[in-house]
């Protein structure tokens, strides 16, 4: 799953542990989800997208998507 | 965690409140277990010495016991650097994949190993066999959740 958490992140001015203490998860859980290695829970991705203030669409694409419809 | 809380290297405290109390439930835990093994000890064992036995069984217990009530009071939320929500971290993901692994390789040692018993008509004792598959899943689990984390 690709992602634009680390460019949201720096453009907020934030560190990662920052982030990751505002999130109330382990520093090395936004390195692994900025470099697109873990897939957060719903839960999570909830708050991301409220901490960031855009929709999860807008945070998370998924690779090779194409529906057809 | 609550704001009204602080952290220390016990766990969580109150204000003013001093950090080993904490261990007191863990302790209480710990004795509880403990006393429980050891009675379940003295009832079950076949030893002349069943007292004994028990007490020794007790004692050895308790360290774990009161690790034991000290992970599950204090330890998840409160030591100091804890996370508020470690189910939703990568490291509970880690775990959880290691975890499965380490079983699905466990179910793979007891069939092969209970085969090559059969087949080879080698005579084992079972707490070496049991402490043996322990050892081996234990160390499996830990690998896997290593190269878990060294490959993240």
């Amino acid at each position: 799953m690709r992602n634009t958490l680390a460019e949201r992140r720096t453009g907020q001015g934030w560190s990662q542990a920052r982030l990751a203490d505002i999130l109330g998860v382990s520093r090395q859980t936004v390195i692994s989800l900025e470099k697109g290695r873990f897939d957060p829970a719903l839960p999570l991705a909830f708050r991301l997208a409220r901490v960031f203030d855009c929709p999860i669409e807008d945070l998370f694409t998924p690779e090779d998507w194409h529906p057809e419809i | 965690m609550n704001s009204s809380t602080t952290r220390s290297t016990w766990g969580a405290t109150k204000a003013g409140r001093r950090g080993p109390a904490l261990w007191a439930p863990a302790v209480a835990i710990g004795v509880l277990t403990a006393g429980v093994v050891g009675g379940l000890t003295y009832v079950f064992s076949p030893s002349q010495t069943p007292a004994l036995l028990a007490l020794v069984t007790a004692v050895t217990t308790l360290p774990v016991a009161v690790a034991l009530g000290w992970a599950i009071l204090v330890a998840p939320s409160s030591i100091t650097g804890a996370v508020e929500r470690p189910e939703e971290s990568v490291e509970s993901r880690w775990l959880e994949r290691a975890s499965v692994a380490a079983l699905m390789d466990g179910f793979a040692m007891i069939g092969l190993s209970a085969g090559a018993i059969v087949i080879t008509e080698v005579e084992v004792a079972a707490d070496v066999v049991l402490m043996a598959l322990w050892v081996l899943l234990s160390v499996d689990l830990g690998v896997r959740y290593l190269v878990l984390r060294r490959t993240a």
